[in-house]
């Protein structure tokens, strides 16, 4: 506990370092900084070596950069204008305003994105102890290192570099275009914009930041995905149309009948009533159509993460894939509490599901039944359903034989790590995490 | 960015010249330079990159056995630190001649290499491949005063190409020559400030020579209170000839005068000892002497050489030089750090000189109780043999061996407590006591140090002495010849061997390991047929290099210098328009690339504080649009209309900022 959490606050300790000397030097700052630092360990006694002169000249170069780096680089006033969505995985390319607010004019400026701290905290980096590489280096294990960097790079949002700002003229204003890298889907969170100009040596940077902070929507990366033949027959919703849409073969009119008690007043015919003295009401058509059900797992266990990431990616490549045209989609998933959200016919649209994608978490307070009996539940308006599962155990394998035995088509794509023991069949897919792409490319509509 | 024409050459020659390998910094600078003079390259895969990563390891690997084989371990570090740029020159030739003219990071660490091919981590590795040449050839520890001027060459001339596009030339060279000047300096004061820091620590620390013996001084625990410590490492190991014994007693040093708990050496310059065909002589050969073998831990390879007394001869000593002392001390110069030699040596003392007044100096504080002692014992110098005999009597009989002592009494000195109080101190009580009664009785005496060897190691099949065996005795000079005398008593050997000693077998056993491998050093180092061993080793590992090397299939192709060809300015370049773009980029309005001239002079002119007046300048650019676009091209006079409107319009705008 002790020794982990002096891992933890040398590993936060050094990605704070990293961070300041990053923003404040440029590469070749660096590399003078690498120099500097291995000349003081190959000098140490000035009188074995004669590293210590490097050591001196790359101290003297260090610090007369970072002096003449001192001034900040001008007054700016900045705005960016984002796009509402990106994709993970996808360049998201937006433009960058800066203004100049001074009356002299700024060149050889850059600019890039800064984002909110991605350190992890303690408990995140206990909580990775188990989950380790698939064949960690010996020295990795011992150190810790690799769950630290496996945990900053889920937790870093996006790869920012900088750009440079043309020439700005004496309050005069210039638009930068800025391409961000997200690496994970959710909220894209930004705090500021930081203007940077190096020194005239070229190793130190003059350094600004201005506090912007704004944020967008990054959604699930998605792959290419087979036009399944959605299986499954026309199902009777209970709903009725105004659960579904004003189109189609809604309120379809059967013919007049006889009043019952309890029925709704509004479906009287007036006309009829006049003509035989007696209440009739109008009969329509029971409303039938295609509804199917996209089943996501988020049921991960602790070293799941990619996978369950991968889950999502696959969920979202077939929630964004087109419908048939008269058909719904179900979104079914539990997170906090179970969720149900249904797209097509004018109910909504794929974005809407994406987003929803782009927030899903995993759920690890509650059993893998509460999904199973949400599923179940709804079957009888099912017309067919496909599965995002994360793992093929007896759960699963339950639920996925419990819907079959309910008379449902279910198509099952299973994301797992390690080598797949599943039995693949026309309705059962396995998908290795860094290899989806290939294993859906297989898979047959 | 690779490294601009000639920086890479210019640090290899610069590393070459420090290190006084130029004969190799040659060939590599050429071969670094060289792939500019073609256009083949080659596709090298990821694994390629690590089987060359693996044989700059292995170069690395082959170094650091041939300098720890042929160098001192202290200065096999710096030397293995100095020609680290040979073990990195296949990989950064890959880089240079590969397609992609970087290297794939993951492949040169073992546990990077698990990782996913893409995305590659492609880096240029030629500038930190700079810094390693800088570095290293500071390691060759050549101090010249040309060191730093070259180094700052060089690294100038790599920060010349990081330079910022835009930044000033004059800014540059100033803010460059400024941080030399201060690192000059710097360097200057950082030398004086170790030489400072550490004469400080020495003194602080050490306030007296510790660990080893001093020819000058023996200082003397005499009055220390407490348990004396000392360690079980083994210092050296005898092996005495076939038939004969080992010595008893090895004597480093000899001291003539006590003051204040310490014995010093006055007098004692040391002279070159004499050499002839390897050996070393210290007086005439004597029929029937004795003969050893010693192999003695030196620290860095100079200091004293303990000898069996009597010593007339020293030889098969591989490097270094002797010197001897007139109190019989054997001092070695720039020899290894492990010394063997072999020493023949008889019951004469050819070693020590005859004595003087100082051999019969007593303190004046301690010479009344000297003085009540020698009457009690009845020791007199016209009976020598006699005075010793009954000194060794007097110890044996009625002192003990102790290396524990309480606090003193006070107003009593450590001397006279132990003579007539406690009667228990370890070998310097004895040893001094003994020399200082034998003056007082008139015999003239010096105060002996060195080890007594009384331990045979069946694991080396030899006698080790350990830092615990450490020794002090009486040399007495009796009938025209020094004697030595050793009052400590004979209880001494097992009181020291029955101490408690923690893994003691496996630390011999380490030790021992340790001793072979420096022998080891010793033998490659002494003789040219040592290094076969080295071509031994160097000749599989070539081999392991050439598989690497041939396994690589790596393709060439041909790449057109598509970069080179695209010339920055082109055909007219020079137009007198450029200078108006030039002059208006550098007061802040510069031409963004997808806006035409006329757009562009449009915005400049809105912009509110330009000063800028489009329509002085619509007819210049108007002709300079014919100039470019017209195929048939501006008259003569036109040109001169152009150039002469652009001409005043600078003037005018440079006098209206001013």
């Amino acid at each position: 506990m002790k020794l982990d959490w002096l891992r933890w606050w040398g590993f936060r300790l050094n990605s704070a370092l990293l961070h300041w000397l990053r923003a404040r030097f440029t590469k070749a700052g660096g590399l003078a900084l690498c120099g500097l630092a291995a000349s003081a360990i190959w000098g140490v006694d000035t009188t074995q070596s004669m590293a210590y002169q490097s050591f001196t000249l790359f101290l003297a170069l260090v610090l007369v950069a970072r002096l003449a780096a001192l001034r900040a680089p001008g007054r700016f006033s900045v705005s960016r204008s984002l796009p509402r969505f990106g994709t993970a995985g996808s360049p998201l390319v937006y433009q960058i305003t800066v203004e100049n607010l001074d009356g002299r004019p700024r060149d050889g400026l850059s600019v890039s994105e800064e984002f909110a701290d991605p350190r992890p905290s303690f408990a995140e980096f206990r909580a990775q102890k188990g989950a380790v590489a698939p064949r960690p280096f010996w020295l990795d294990r011992l150190a810790g290192y690799t769950r630290w960097s496996r945990l900053l790079a889920r937790k870093r949002p996006a790869q920012a570099r900088e750009f440079p700002v043309p020439a700005l003229p004496p309050r005069g204003r210039s638009e930068v275009e800025v391409e961000l890298l997200p690496e994970r889907r959710g909220r894209l969170s930004l705090s500021g914009v930081a203007l940077s100009r190096p020194d005239p040596l070229g190793l130190a940077k003059a350094f600004r930041r201005e506090p912007l902070p704004q944020s967008v929507l990054i959604l699930p990366k998605r792959y290419a995905v087979p036009r399944l033949a959605w299986p499954g027959a026309r199902r009777y919703q209970q709903g009725g149309v105004a659960l579904s849409s004003s189109v189609g073969d809604s309120q379809e009119f059967m013919g007049l009948r006889d009043y019952r008690a309890g029925d709704p007043q509004r479906r009287i015919h007036w006309r009829s009533w006049a003509k035989v003295g007696k209440p009739v009401v109008r009969e329509y058509e029971d409303e039938y159509f295609t509804r199917h059900a996209l089943v996501l797992d988020t049921f991960a266990r602790p070293g799941q993460e990619r996978a369950f990431e991968e889950a999502v990616s696959v969920a979202a490549s077939f929630a964004g894939s087109p419908l048939p045209q008269d058909s719904l989609l179900d979104l079914l998933f539990v997170g906090a509490q179970s969720y149900c959200f249904t797209a097509g016919r004018g109910l909504g649209g794929t974005d809407h599901l994406l987003e929803l994608l782009a927030c899903a978490q995993s759920c690890e307070d509650k059993p893998f039944s509460e999904l199973h009996a949400g599923v179940a539940a709804r079957h009888a308006s099912l017309s067919g359903v496909l599965c995002v599962l994360l793992g093929y155990d007896e759960p699963r394998r339950t639920f996925v034989a419990h819907l079959r035995a309910l008379g449902l088509p279910v198509r099952a794509f299973i994301v797992a790590d390690g080598p797949s023991s599943i039995a693949e069949d026309g309705a059962t897919h396995a998908l290795e995490p860094g290899r989806i792409a290939e294993g859906l490319a297989r898979v047959r509509p | 960015m690779n490294a601009p024409p000639g920086l890479l050459a210019a640090a290899l020659l610069f590393w070459g010249h420090q290190t006084g390998l130029f004969v190799l910094a040659l060939p590599c600078a050429a071969l670094l330079e060289a792939w500019r003079l073609t256009d083949r390259r080659f596709e090298l895969a990821r694994l390629d990159y690590s089987r060359l990563s693996d044989a700059s390891a292995v170069l690395f690997f082959g170094m650091a056995v041939y300098l720890y084989a042929t160098h001192p371990a202290n200065t096999a570090f710096m030397g293995l630190s100095s020609w680290l740029p040979l073990a990195f020159v296949p990989l950064l030739a890959a880089q240079l001649y590969s397609a992609k003219g970087r290297v794939d990071v993951r492949a040169l660490f073992v546990f990077m290499r698990n990782q996913p091919a893409e995305p590659a981590w492609l880096a240029d590795i030629s500038y930190p491949y700079l810094i390693l040449c800088v570095l290293a050839a500071g390691a060759a520890n050549n101090r010249t005063a040309l060191f730093y001027p070259e180094m700052s060459l060089v690294v100038g001339w790599a920060m010349w190409r990081a330079r910022p596009a835009g930044s000033s030339a004059a800014a540059w060279v100033g803010l460059l020559a400024l941080a030399c000047a201060l690192g000059y300096e710097g360097h200057l004061r950082l030398a004086r400030l170790q030489t400072s820091v550490e004469t400080a620590a020495v003194r602080l620390i050490f306030g007296a020579p510790k660990g080893g013996i001093d020819p000058d001084e023996s200082v003397t625990s005499l009055g220390h209170i407490g348990r004396l410590k000392e360690s079980d490492r083994i210092v050296l190991r005898l092996t005495p000839a076939p038939g004969r014994e080992a010595p008893r007693l090895l004597r480093a040093a000899s001291y003539n005068a006590y003051r204040a708990r310490r014995w010093l050496a006055w007098d004692a310059a040391f002279a070159p000892a004499r050499e002839a065909a390897g050996a070393w002589s210290f007086g005439p050969a004597t029929p029937g002497a004795s003969k050893v073998s010693i192999a003695a831990f030196v620290e860095e390879g100079s200091g004293l050489l303990p000898l069996p007394p009597g010593t007339a001869l020293v030889k098969e000593l591989s490097a270094g030089t002797l010197s001897r002392s007139r109190l019989g001390a054997v001092k070695l110069d720039q020899g290894p750090a492990l010394a063997v030699y072999d020493a023949e040596f008889s019951a004469s003392a050819p070693l020590d000189g005859p004595p003087d007044r100082r051999d019969l100096e007593v303190p004046p504080g301690e010479a009344p109780l000297l003085a009540g002692i020698v009457k009690e014992l009845g020791l007199s110098p016209r009976r020598p043999r006699q005075a010793l005999a009954a000194l060794q009597d007097h110890f044996d009989r009625n002192f003990r061996y102790s290396l524990y002592r309480e606090g003193p009494d006070p107003g009593v000195n450590a001397l006279e407590e132990f003579l007539l109080k406690t009667r228990a101190g370890h070998c310097e009580y004895f040893a001094t006591a003994t020399v200082l009664l034998l003056r007082a009785a008139g015999i003239p005496a010096r105060y002996a140090a060195g080890f007594s060897v009384q331990e045979y190691s069946r694991l080396e099949r030899a006698w080790i002495v350990r830092d615990r065996h450490a020794h002090a005795w009486a040399l007495a000079y009796v009938d025209g010849a020094w004697a030595e005398l050793d009052t400590t008593p004979a209880s001494w050997a097992s009181i020291e061997a029955g101490r408690p000693r923690w893994f003691g077998a496996l630390r011999d056993a380490c030790a021992w390991a340790s001793f072979r491998v420096s022998r080891w050093r010793g033998a490659r180092g002494a003789g040219g047929a040592g290094k076969l061993w080295l071509w031994l080793l160097a000749a599989p590992l070539g081999l392991l290099v050439w598989k690497w090397l041939a396994e690589i299939k790596a393709v060439a192709t041909r790449v057109r210098a598509a970069a080179s060809s695209i010339r920055p300015r082109g055909p007219g370049g020079d137009w007198p328009w450029y200078a108006v773009e030039r002059r208006l980029a550098a007061e802040g309005y510069p031409r963004h690339p997808w806006e035409s001239w006329p757009a562009w002079l449009d915005r400049v002119a809105s912009t509110p504080g330009s000063a800028v007046d489009a329509g002085t300048l619509r007819p210049l650019l108007e002709l300079h649009g014919r100039a470019r676009f017209d195929p048939a091209g501006l008259a003569a006079e036109q040109g001169r209309v152009l150039g002469r409107g652009v001409d005043a319009w600078l003037r005018a705008r440079a006098g209206a900022r001013r």
